[in-house]
């Protein structure tokens, strides 16, 4: 594949001056089109890739970034996450600022900070994890995964909020008393779902339906969704069924409509009130059939890939050998809050399993409008996973209501090498010239890739 | 032995009657108290209980239940006992059926061959806070120590 010479020569990914080498980090939103560098503590963006120049914020006051530092962007692009095991920051990128050089504006853009006394609360409270949650309003939650397993949902504009903690320490002993060993989270596609991957019995998969942000946002669309969903699961409960589950569906119903009622059409948000953001674990979920071999192994990351514009999803796990296992929910899942040890339609069905020949992950990627397409990253290359030969069917399929197009169907994805990058930090996905790229970063290097498809390029 | 029903699935030995008939310097240090459930397991205090300030018929189903594969202690009470006091002391927790479990199907696993089975073992060894006694491939019971019974777990 060419390299795209003259996107690396932007301004923006010129190289530090300083002699120092700081980590590096590269953020993309707007599919591709926004760009967001992150080097010697300064915040580099620039919001078109037409325009040659870009502007800057230094952050050094605030944060001096190192090597114990993750980085991660929300989704719309307008804030940044910088955590290690004590401590959080959350940076606003200036976006329509072109001046910034006052102290004080320069502290408006730091708008949350979160540290743990770690003599006080024991190594346990570290932090293991962060994510964005994607439906929170103006990307105002934060949901933090901790050493001890709890979950944590932090309002990080209304720090007088207090946060919501799920997952806390029991005094149960035993099997399967609490979640334990979470290793990873991942979010469903709508948004509503957390997914956990334990790893206590070599690698579990558990949920929490509905995980909800303090202010939901929700479009008038995904409203109507989780609206027929819950009407058809309703209608569904007769004499046999669970009293747990009955409970649960109505229960479902009963919420769902109120989000209706509560909806907000102009901003398409809905406030959530604190009761409905309590839950417990549901699951674990079976994975159907599991490959005999992985019990043996231990699952390391979980994340979900995007296979239509509409709600589907593949769940993917890896595991320390290698595996990556590729998953679809066939049943669907209610709502549970307050049920200890709760399981109904907590399946999965097992699709494919490719084995890499690198074992050690470091992280599993989806990028925007790359459907059907997981990019996974080594400590010095990333390689795409593309299932688009047989999810582009399924998606056909669910959408149709037609199974047929299946029985013909070769569930084997393709595995290639995108770039190799010594030391990698992280890549960003990038959009120029209707061309689709990956821009991969290290401390001492910048490479881009061409990843446009075929198709696209005739 | 000496032992009662306290409703219909938990017991506990001494049992009742002979508990009541204890005077409270007695009740105070109760030893070999055993509560347990009928189909899920028990707990067997290691030290002497002192069991004055507890009614001895919420002792189970109440401050002690059990679940499948687990025992909770004081579960829906903020005020616990501190160490060494009530029934906080070092105690055998013994679990039923604690199968390794099949991921396709979610179904114990009873082949005492299974591969799952050492696996199984390791992981019962580094279960938090419970020192681990013994695991029985083919009745999948599952036996441990704790040093405080009503604490936390981290």
């Amino acid at each position: 594949m060419p390299q795209s010479d003259s996107l690396a020569a932007l301004p923006i990914f010129q190289a530090s001056l300083s002699a120092r080498q700081t980590p590096r980090y590269i953020f993309s939103s707007h599919n591709g089109t926004r760009l967001v560098v992150i080097q010697d503590n300064i915040i580099r963006w620039c919001s078109s890739l037409t325009d040659p120049s870009y502007q800057s914020l230094s952050f050094s006051r605030h944060l001096v970034l190192d090597d114990t530092f993750h980085v991660i962007s929300c989704a719309s692009g307008d804030l940044l996450c910088f955590y290690n095991g004590q401590e959080i920051f959350v940076m606003e990128i200036p976006w329509g600022y072109s001046n910034v050089e006052d102290v004080s504006i320069q502290d408006a853009f730091q708008v949350f900070h979160y540290s743990i006394n770690e003599s006080e609360l024991g190594s346990n409270s570290l932090i293991k994890k962060v994510l964005f949650h994607p439906k929170s309003y103006n990307n105002s939650c934060i949901v933090v995964l901790k050493k001890d397993d709890t979950i944590t949902m932090f309002d990080i504009l209304n720090q007088h909020k207090r946060p919501i903690v799920l997952n806390k320490c029991n005094s149960s002993f035993g099997l399967d008393a609490r979640v334990n060993d979470i290793t990873d989270l991942a979010f469903s596609k709508d948004g509503l779902t957390l997914y956990c991957l334990n790893t206590t019995e070599g690698g579990d998969i558990f949920a929490l339906y509905p995980f909800l942000p303090s202010v939901l946002s929700l479009s008038e669309k995904d409203l109507g969704w989780i609206l027929n969903k819950s009407l058809v699961m309703y209608e569904s409960l007769n004499s046999t069924t669970d009293y747990k589950v009955k409970r649960n569906i109505t229960k479902q119903l009963q919420f769902v409509s109120k989000l209706h009622k509560n909806w907000d059409s102009k901003l398409a948000k809905v406030q959530i009130d604190d009761e409905y953001r309590l839950m417990k674990m549901q699951g674990p979920f079976t994975i159907n059939p599991f490959p005999n071999e992985l019990y043996d192994y231990t699952a390391s990351k979980i994340t979900t890939i995007p296979i239509d514009n509409e709600q589907s999803e593949i769940i993917c796990v890896s595991f320390d050998d290698g595996s990556l296992i590729l998953l679809f929910q066939d049943l669907e899942m209610s709502m549970s809050w307050d049920v200890d040890n709760y399981v109904y339609n907590n399946s999965l069905i097992l699709i494919e399993r490719t084995k890499l020949q690198q074992k050690e992950m470091k992280c599993l990627t989806t990028l925007p409008d790359q459907l059907g397409k997981l990019y996974v990253t080594f400590k010095s290359s990333v390689h795409q996973l593309d299932c688009t030969s047989w999810t582009s069917v399924l998606s056909k399929c669910i959408d149709e209501s037609d199974l047929n197009a299946l029985a013909d169907v070769k569930f084997v994805s393709n595995f290639e090498d995108i770039a190799t990058i010594e030391q990698l930090s992280n890549f960003a996905y990038i959009n120029w010239n209707n061309k689709s790229s990956l821009a991969l970063i290290s401390k001492e290097k910048l490479t881009i890739q061409n990843i446009s498809s075929h198709k696209e390029e005739q | 032995k000496d032992a009662s029903f306290i409703n219909e699935d938990y017991y506990i030995s001494p049992s009742i009657d002979t508990l009541s008939s204890y005077s409270l310097l007695q009740l105070r240090k109760v030893p070999h108290l055993v509560v347990g459930h009928e189909n899920y397991g028990k707990i067997e205090f290691l030290e002497p209980v002192d069991l004055t300030e507890v009614p001895l018929t919420s002792l189970g189903g109440i401050i002690i239940t059990f679940e499948p594969k687990s025992c909770i202690i004081y579960a829906n009470s903020s005020s616990r006992p501190k160490r060494g006091e009530g029934i906080n002391v070092r105690a055998k927790i013994t679990c039923f059926n604690c199968y390794p479990v099949d991921k396709s199907t979610r179904k114990p696993i009873k082949d005492p061959k299974h591969q799952l089975v050492k696996r199984h073992i390791e992981r019962l060894k580094r279960n938090p806070n419970s020192k681990f006694e013994s695991y029985d491939a083919t009745s999948g019971t599952y036996v441990f120590i704790v040093n405080h019974a009503a604490e936390y777990m981290f």
